[in-house]
C-alpha cells in the first residue's frame, strides 16, 4: 500500500503563498500527473512528498504513516522516506560512473553486497543502458543520463516514484520514446508514480489520472485523461490542454452572437443556459473541430491565411470581425478541395463547442 | 535545501560541524575585530574620542598616514599603467612568444615583495648599492645616482610586484570580451586605434578599476617593502609605524592602543575601497562577457613587434631575474660587500641555514604553520561556504558578513586583534606561541578559502544533493559522498591560495612571533635588520626555492592527480 494523501496542506515561501489548504490523494499503483503552467507550485507538491520541503500546516500521509505534520512537530527526513525521485536536471552525479550512480541507493540502504550488483544490473537493463555501466555521465547523451536517473530511482524498489519534468530537457523524438518506457516500467514494477509536468501531451499519454493545477496553486480538476481533455471544467483547463480558440460571446434576444460585433454564432447549448444570464461568456473549440467547405451549410467566413504545415493545414478564419484558428488533415483538405488562398470566402461548421464562464483566465497568456 | 531546520531534529555530525565552523568564524574573526574597535575607542570603559584625535594629531602618526596614502596612490597609478599596457600587449597584439610571456608575467606574483626589496636595497642603496657603485665608477659621480630608500623607491618596488593584480584582471577581461563588439565597430569603419580607445578601453574599464583597487588595498596595508626600504630613513607607513611603536615599547598596552587606532583607519580605508569595487563591478559587468572565448582582433605591431618583445623581456629581466639572481649571489658571498667573483663565493651559507637552530626552526615553523593553517582553513571555509551557499537558515547574513570581513582586514590589523584577543584576556594565552600565529593566519586567509569554496559549491546544483538524500543517504553521507568529491578542485585551490602566501607571510607574523616561533619571513627580516645580509639572502634563496617548488611541482602534480582520479 502506498497511497499518498494531502490533508489541507499549505506552504508559502518568503511570504508568498504557494499552496493553500490543498487536499487530494494519489492511489496506490496509479500514475498520477500534476499538470500546470510553470511557477504554479506543482514541483512544490513533489518536494513536499519527497521531504525536501516542510509544509507550513496540514498533513502528508504516505502509506499508513504520517510523514509530515507540523502541528505535531513531525517531519520525516527525505532519506527515511525511501522514495525514488527523478529530477528535471537529472541530478546524475558527474563523478560516479553509471553503475556507481545506480548502486548508490543500495549502498546507502545497506543492501548486502552480493545483491547490489545483481539489482543494479537489473535496473540498468530495465532502462536499456546495458553496456554503458562504466561510463561517466559526461560520456552520455541527455537521454541516457535521464535513464541513469530513472534506473537510480528504480533500483531500490521504492513503492513510489516521483518524476519532476523528467522529459523536458530531451528532444522531441526521445521524449516520445521515453514516455512509453516510463509507462512500461510502471507496468513492470507496479509502483505508484507522481509525474509533474507542464507538457499536456506527456500527461495525456501516460497518466491514469491528471490533476490540473491553476496558477493560484489549486487543483481545478482531477480526472482521467479522456475526461480532462473532453470535459474540461473551466476555461483554464481547456486552454491548457491544447491549442484552443476562445471567442467571447453574448446572448441577444435568445440568440448567441459574438461579443465583438454582434455577428450571429453557434447557439448556446441548453445545458449551459445559465450562462446566458451573464453579460458575456466564452465559446471554446479546438482548431481541429471546425469543418470548412467551399459551399453548403455553415457560417459565412473569410479565409485570412492558409498554411501547409506538413501533415496538417493551418488556417486563420474570420467570422464578422473575429478571427480564429482552424486545422485540417492535409489529406482531407486536398480531398475536400479546401486549400484556399487568402481572401477567399468559405463556410464553417463547428463540430464540438465548449461553453465557459467569462473569467479572468481569458486574458492570461498561457505558457 | 537540505539544511532547512528540520522539525524533528536529529543532532547529527553535520550539525556539530556546522556549529563548530560558525564558532571558528566568530572566535577567529569577529572577536579580534571587535577588540580592536573597543580598544581604539574606549579607555577605562569610557568612550574616548579625544584620545583618538590626540593620537592622530601626533606628527609621526599623521605622517605615517600620509605616507601610506601617497604610497598606495602611487603604486596604484603605476601598477595600472604597467598592468594594462602588458595585458593589452599580450592579449591584443601579435607579439611573439605570447604563451611564455604570459607565464613569465605571473612570476612577480610568486616572488615575496620583501625579499625583492632586500635585493633592490643591495643593488641600489645610496651608500653601498652594487649598481650605484658601478654607475659612480663608470661616470665618476660623487654621489649615488639612484636612491631606492625613498618614497619613490618604495613605490617603484611595490609596483613591480603588485601590477599582476591589474594584469590578471585586464587580460582576463580582454580574453572574455565578445569580439563582435569590436568587429561591429570595425565594420562601421573605425580604425583599430579608435576601437581601442572608444570600444575596448571603456569595456574593460571595470576590470581595470577592480584590479587597481586591489592593488590599492594591498599596498595601503603593506609592511614588507616600506619596512626594508623606509624604516632606516625614517619613512613609515601605517603598518610599519604600528610595528615600530609596539616594538619600541616592548609591546606595551599604550602602544597597542595607538596601533588599534591606526588599524581602525586602515580598516575604514579598506572598507571604502572594497565598497567602491563592489559598486563598480555591479555597474560595470555589462555585455562584455557575452561572447564565448573566440579569437579577438589582433593588432599588427609590424616594425614594433620585436622591439616591444624586447621591452617585455627587459622588464622581466629587471624585475624578476635580477633580484632573484642577486639574492642567490648574495647568499653565496663569504662576506657582505665583496664582489661577485668566484673566489668570494661559498656554499657554506646555504648549508649553515640548515645547521643554525634559528633558521632551521623558522623553516620548520613556516612549513608546518602554513600547512596546518591551509588545511584547517580549507575545511572550515568549506563548511562556512556550505552554509552560505546551500543552506537556508536564519542569520546566515552574519556568516556572509563575517566571511568577507577578513578581506578588508590588513594583516597588521589581524595581528593586533589577535594580540588583544589571545593574550589571556579570555582565559587563553597564546602570546609568544605558534598558536597565535596559527589563529592569525586562519583569520587572515579565511576569505580566500570561502571565496574558492563558494565558487565551487555554486557549481553543485541542489538537486545533486537532494537526489542523494532521496536515495537514503543522510546529510553527512551526502556531504562526504557527493559534495566533497565534486568541490575537491575548489578545496585544493583554496589550500594553495592559503599555503603559498602563508609560507612567506611577514606582515602578520612580524607582530606575533616569539623567541622560538619565527617564521621564514620573520627570520629573513630579522637577519636583515641585524645586518646579517648574507644569511638573510641565503635563507631568502631557500625560501624562493621552497615557494617555487610549492607553486609548480606540488600544484601541478595535484592537478594531474585530480584529473586522473576523475576520468
Amino acid at each position: 500500500m502506498a497511497d499518498i494523501i494531502f490533508k489541507n496542506v499549505s506552504k508559502s515561501f518568503e511570504g508568498k503563498q504557494v499552496l493553500k489548504d490543498l487536499s487530494f490523494s494519489i492511489r496506490s499503483g496509479e500514475c498520477f500527473t500534476i499538470l500546470g503552467p510553470s511557477g504554479c507550485g506543482k514541483t512544490v507538491v513533489l518536494r513536499l512528498i519527497a521531504g525536501f520541503e516542510i509544509p507550513d500546516s496540514g498533513q502528508i500521509i504516505i502509506g499508513d504513516e504520517v510523514v509530515a505534520d507540523p502541528d505535531k512537530g513531525l517531519c520525516k527526513a527525505p532519506e527515511e522516506r525511501l522514495l525514488g525521485v527523478v529530477f528535471q536536471d537529472y541530478a546524475v552525479w558527474p563523478h560516479k560512473t553509471v553503475r556507481q550512480n545506480v548502486t548508490y541507493p543500495l549502498e546507502m540502504q545497506n543492501v548486502p553486497k552480493e545483491q547490489r550488483r545483481e539489482r543494479s544490473q537489473r535496473a540498468i537493463d530495465m532502462v536499456n543502458l546495458s553496456g554503458y555501466e562504466d561510463r561517466l555521465p559526461n560520456q552520455l547523451s541527455g537521454g541516457q543520463q535521464q535513464r541513469v536517473a530513472l534506473a537510480r530511482a528504480l533500483v531500490a524498489n521504492s513503492d513510489i516514484l516521483l518524476l519532476d519534468e523528467p522529459l523536458t530537457n530531451l528532444d522531441a523524438n526521445l521524449r516520445e520514446e521515453m514516455r512509453f518506457e516510463i509507462k512500461e516500467i510502471q507496468k513492470k514494477t507496479n509502483s505508484t508514480i507522481l509525474y509533474v509536468t507542464h507538457d499536456q501531451e506527456v500527461a495525456l499519454a501516460i497518466s491514469d489520472r491528471i490533476a490540473i493545477m491553476t496558477p493560484t496553486g489549486d487543483f481545478c480538476q482531477i480526472s482521467d485523461a479522456e475526461t480532462v481533455y473532453e470535459h474540461p471544467v473551466n476555461l483554464f483547463g481547456f486552454r491548457f490542454l491544447g491549442v484552443a480558440n476562445c471567442l467571447r460571446c453574448t446572448q441577444k434576444n435568445d440568440k448567441t452572437c459574438l461579443a465583438e460585433d454582434g455577428t450571429p454564432f453557434v447557439q448556446l447549448d441548453e445545458e449551459y443556459a445559465f450562462l446566458a444570464a451573464s453579460p458575456t461568456f466564452i465559446a471554446g473549440f479546438r482548431p481541429m473541430d471546425v469543418q470548412l467547405s467551399r459551399t453548403g451549410d455553415g457560417f459565412d467566413a473569410v479565409v485570412e491565411r492558409c498554411t501547409l504545415l506538413g501533415n496538417i493545414v493551418d488556417y486563420r478564419i474570420r467570422i464578422g470581425k473575429t478571427s480564429f484558428r482552424v486545422q485540417a488533415q492535409t489529406e482531407d483538405a486536398i480531398q475536400n478541395d479546401i486549400i484556399f488562398t487568402a481572401g477567399e470566402s468559405c463556410k464553417a461548421i463547428f463540430d464540438e463547442m465548449h461553453w465557459f464562464e467569462d473569467d479572468h483566465t481569458f486574458e492570461e497568456v498561457l505558457v | 535545501m537540505n539544511g532547512r531546520p528540520r522539525l524533528k531534529k536529529k543532532f547529527g555530525v553535520a550539525e556539530i560541524v556546522l556549529i563548530f565552523s560558525i564558532l571558528i568564524l566568530v572566535v577567529v574573526v569577529a572577536v579580534p575585530v571587535i577588540m580592536i574597535f573597543l580598544t581604539a575607542f574606549f579607555k577605562d570603559g569610557h568612550f574616548n574620542l579625544a584620545g583618538v584625535i590626540q593620537v592622530l594629531k601626533q606628527k609621526d602618526t599623521y605622517m605615517a598616514l600620509k605616507n601610506s596614502l601617497i604610497i598606495a596612490l602611487g603604486v596604484t597609478f603605476f601598477s595600472t599603467i604597467i598592468g594594462v599596457f602588458f595585458a593589452w600587449l599580450l592579449a591584443r597584439t601579435d607579439i611573439p612568444g605570447k604563451k611564455a610571456l604570459n607565464a613569465m608575467f605571473m612570476v612577480p606574483f610568486m616572488l615575496p615583495s620583501f625579499i625583492c626589496a632586500m635585493a633592490w636595497k643591495v643593488l641600489l642603496s645610496p651608500r653601498s648599492g652594487y649598481i650605484n657603485k658601478l654607475l659612480m665608477g663608470m661616470f665618476g659621480l660623487s654621489h649615488a645616482p639612484i636612491d631606492i630608500m625613498s618614497m619613490g623607491g618604495i613605490i617603484a618596488i611595490e609596483t613591480m610586484y603588485l601590477f599582476p593584480f591589474v594584469f590578471l584582471q585586464v587580460s582576463g577581461a580582454l580574453e572574455r570580451m565578445d569580439p563582435t563588439l569590436e568587429e561591429s565597430a570595425r565594420i562601421s569603419g573605425a580604425s583599430l586605434g579608435t576601437i581601442t580607445r572608444k570600444i575596448t578601453l571603456p569595456l574593460v574599464m571595470p576590470s581595470i578599476v577592480a584590479g587597481a583597487l586591489l592593488v590599492c588595498l594591498y599596498s595601503l596595508a603593506h609592511f614588507g617593502v616600506p619596512s626594508i626600504l623606509g624604516t632606516e630613513k625614517g619613512i613609515y607607513n601605517i603598518p610599519t609605524k604600528i610595528y615600530e611603536r609596539i616594538y619600541a615599547s616592548g609591546g606595551s598596552y599604550e602602544a597597542i592602543r595607538v596601533g588599534t587606532i591606526l588599524a581602525t583607519i586602515l580598516v575604514i580605508c579598506a572598507t571604502l575601497i572594497l565598497k567602491a569595487q563592489n559598486l563598480i563591478l555591479k555597474n560595470g559587468r555589462f555585455q562584455i562577457i557575452a561572447g564565448k572565448s573566440m579569437r579577438p582582433v589582433v593588432m599588427k605591431l609590424r616594425g614594433l613587434r620585436w622591439p616591444l618583445f624586447f621591452v617585455c623581456v627587459l622588464y622581466l629581466l629587471i624585475t624578476v631575474v635580477m633580484p632573484t639572481v642577486t639574492i642567490f649571489l648574495i647568499g653565496g658571498l663569504k662576506t657582505y660587500g665583496l664582489s661577485f667573483a668566484p673566489r668570494n663565493m661559498t656554499w657554506a651559507n646555504y648549508l649553515e641555514i640548515f645547521q643554525l637552530k634559528m633558521t632551521r626552526n623558522a623553516i620548520w615553523n613556516s612549513v608546518y604553520l602554513s600547512t596546518s593553517t591551509a588545511f584547517v582553513t580549507m575545511l572550515a571555509g568549506m563548511m562556512i561556504s556550505y552554509v552560505i551557499v546551500k543552506m537556508k537558515v536564519k542569520g546566515k547574513f552574519i556568516l556572509e558578513f563575517l566571511g568577507v570581513l577578513p578581506y578588508s582586514l590588513p594583516g597588521t590589523v589581524i595581528a593586533l586583534g589577535c594580540i588583544l584577543t589571545w593574550s589571556g584576556r579570555f582565559g587563553i594565552n597564546l602570546y609568544n606561541t605558534a598558536g597565535i600565529i596559527f589563529v592569525a593566519y586562519i583569520a587572515r586567509y579565511m576569505a580566500f578559502s570561502i571565496k574558492s569554496n563558494s565558487a565551487a559549491l555554486e557549481q553543485v546544483s541542489d538537486s545533486l544533493e537532494e537526489a542523494s538524500r532521496s536515495c537514503g543517504a543522510t546529510h553527512w553521507q551526502t556531504l562526504m559522498n557527493i559534495v566533497v568529491p565534486l568541490i575537491r578542485p575548489g578545496m585544493i585551490n583554496a589550500f594553495f591560495l592559503i599555503f603559498l602566501p602563508a609560507l612567506r607571510e611577514l606582515t602578520t607574523s612580524v607582530l606575533l612571533y616569539g623567541p622560538t616561533t619565527r617564521t621564514i619571513g620573520v627570520a629573513i627580516y630579522a637577519l636583515n635588520e641585524d645586518g646579517e645580509t648574507v644569511r638573510a639572502a641565503a635563507l631568502a634563496g631557500i625560501a624562493l626555492i621552497i615557494i617555487f617548488f610549492g607553486e609548480t611541482v606540488i600544484k601541478g602534480a595535484l592537478a594531474k592527480f585530480d584529473k586522473t582520479s576523475r576520468s
